[in-house]
């Protein structure tokens, strides 16, 4: 039988390290090594996300009910509950200096709220346990009828 | 010098090939959509895709009954029912009275083709062999004689 080499030992450690990450980042443990489950809390919570500079077809196709889901994880986040939409207003930079907002003809803002449970770590609050939820940060976003990206708005605790 | 290497497989081998798959089997299962799996049910669909600007001789290239295919995959995304060409139009800052205008480019063309296909019926997805079909799905298409960039603007179930 062979033996033990130091090669052999080295594949071994970055296998078993390999598996320490996968686990503690897909959160099959519950959470990163240095949270206790005592840390770890759910809540209920609705996400108001922000698409805006939209056509009207990507209006139309937000639907109440429908699953939305984050394209950058592929989990569901929940259903959508609201949807609100208004015209979408730019900035121009006249010729005297003066900044002035304007309506942008054909493009409009979608206020999508979705409700939620939330995973609440010491680090952030993950949508279904997976999901990373920030106000503020951009928001790949899917629909079985619809794909586009938006601002998270607003989360609203329950 | 000519050694034959004969490679015996030992415990740690073993050991290291098992964990090996495992982390591909949890990797698979963990990034593969969870509510999809068993899915196979197929539906007519019929969507709209929007090129991006095109020339006149990119239009005379558009005929109804034509396939098209993802140009960078080279899968099939559907048949053209029909289609429409319009004045490509853009949006400018009156920098004089601050509001925006929208102006015709000329010579220059978009394209909505009315597109139907049988499509995988899945829980968050219609699925026209790999492609994912959905209102804002940006994806690049070819038929015969033609390529462009565009997006899906409108779909519908048709059965």
């Amino acid at each position: 039988m062979r033996k033990i080499t130091i090669i052999d030992m080295a594949v071994l450690i970055a296998v078993t390290i390999a598996l320490v990450v996968l686990v503690s980042k897909t959160g099959a443990l519950g959470g990163s090594v240095e949270v206790s489950s005592d840390d770890v809390n759910m809540i209920p919570a609705s996400i108001v996300i922000r698409v805006q500079n939209v056509r009207r077809f990507t209006v139309d196709a937000f639907k109440e009910g429908d699953i939305l889901l984050s394209n950058e994880t592929n989990h569901p986040v929940g259903p959508i509950k609201a949807i609100e939409s208004g015209p979408f207003r730019d900035k121009i930079e006249m010729l005297d200096g003066r900044l002035v907002m304007a309506e942008v003809p054909e493009r409009y803002v979608v206020f999508v709220t979705v409700e939620t449970m939330l995973l609440e770590r010491e680090r952030g609050y993950f949508s279904d346990g997976i999901t990373e939820i920030k106000v503020n940060s951009e928001f790949k976003l899917y629909t079985k009828y619809l794909a586009t990206t938006g601002i998270i708005e607003e989360i609203i605790y329950q | 010098m000519n050694k034959k290497i004969i490679w015996k497989l030992t415990i740690i081998d073993l050991v290291i090939i098992s964990m090996v798959i495992m982390i591909m089997a949890y990797a698979i299962s963990y990034f593969s959509p969870r509510a999809e799996l068993g899915s196979s049910r197929t539906k007519k669909i019929q969507y709209t895709y929007e090129t991006t600007n095109v020339s006149e001789s990119f239009t005379r290239q558009i005929k109804e009954g034509l396939n098209l295919y993802n140009s960078s995959r080279n899968h099939y995304v559907g048949t053209i029912v029909s289609y429409e060409v319009l004045p490509y139009e853009v949006r400018v800052p009156d920098l004089q009275n601050g509001v925006f205008r929208q102006q015709v480019l000329e010579d220059q063309w978009i394209v909505r083709m009315v597109v139907s296909a049988e499509a995988f019926d899945e829980p968050y997805h219609f699925r026209v062999t790999q492609e994912s079909i959905k209102v804002g799905a940006v994806f690049p298409i070819k038929g015969r004689g033609f390529a462009s960039y565009g997006a899906v603007i409108a779909l519908e179930e048709v059965e």
